[in-house]
């Protein structure tokens, strides 16, 4: 994989008012803050317009930037506060029925957790479908924190940095969550 | 969850893990839209500065008028002949 450009003199250009430094930049920070957004935004009819504030919002605090940390790292905690202040408003599932998956997710469910099988990459769109049922009952917030932890793998430490969370409430997060999601499967597993 | 549960939902997550990648390039026209929004929020700033500079000016100006007017007035005023003492005030004339 192409590894991405170092974005210190990109800065130092833009800084000194050259607008093309300003698009190398975008082209260096997109693929960072759209993973960031697709990871936290469930639905993803508004992500563009999501992705358009967080630039928007990053460049309009450039000049807070002050260098301690990686540019990269610092865009990250803006994109996912942005993120985390756009999911404030919306609201979890009480429950998702087994009536209301699709068959192709029913068929993976069984498969993954009846049979203890892992189905093909043919089935990634009906994986990440079931995902988001799974997770439809969770906070927003929770929602993102359990990504973070089993899909990024990030420690509980560096969630700590970058959301202001404590560790301690980050732990009794993770186990209500585990809770939830394990009656959610168990739910399913008896067809309810 | 238990280990077998947390399988399940490990391995799920892993089998839905590319949907999560991003394009590596912006769509046409990101970096334009971004570019002219900041170059737009910039002029604006620029001109509610234009128009709160204005304002404070037009305020400072406003008491300047205010008082040159007020001093002039009490001046104008301090003409006429003081009243120095209740004897003199008896002939003062009302009409």
């Amino acid at each position: 994989m192409e590894t991405p450009p170092d974005p210190a003199p990109l800065l130092q250009r833009w800084r000194a008012g050259d607008e093309s430094a300003g698009r190398e930049l975008i082209d260096v920070l997109y693929p960072i803050i759209v993973r960031i957004v697709r990871l936290h935004l469930p639905r993803r009819d508004d992500e563009t317009d999501l992705v358009q504030e967080i630039l928007m919002k990053t460049f309009s605090r450039l000049h807070q930037y002050q260098g301690t940390a990686p540019l990269t790292h610092w865009v990250s905690r803006v994109a996912l506060t942005t993120c985390l202040d756009r999911l404030r408003a919306q609201k979890a599932r009480p429950e998702v029925r087994w009536s209301d998956l699709t068959p192709p997710e029913a068929e993976l469910f069984d498969l993954t957790w009846l049979e203890g099988r892992t189905a093909g990459p043919e089935k990634a769109i009906a994986a990440r479908d079931l995902v988001e049922r799974l997770l439809a009952v969770l906070p927003p917030a929770d929602r993102s924190l359990i990504l973070m932890v089993d899909l990024e793998g990030h420690s509980l430490e560096e969630i700590s940095q970058r959301t202001g969370w404590s560790l301690s409430k980050i732990k009794m997060r993770l186990f209500r969550i585990r809770g939830h999601l394990r009656k959610q499967v168990q739910n399913w597993g008896e067809r309810e | 969850m238990n280990t077998r549960e947390d399988n399940a939902w490990k391995s799920l997550l892993a089998q839905s893990a590319t949907t999560f990648d991003g394009e590596l390039t912006p769509p046409l026209g990101l970096a334009t839209r971004v570019l002219a929004g900041l170059r737009e929020t910039r002029l604006q700033e620029a001109a509610w500065e234009r128009i709160g500079l204005r304002a404070i000016f037009a305020s400072l100006l406003a008491v300047a008028v205010m008082t040159a007017v007020t001093f002039a007035k009490v001046g104008h005023d301090d003409t006429d002949t003081p009243v120095r003492s209740l004897a003199q005030l008896e002939n003062v004339q009302v009409s």
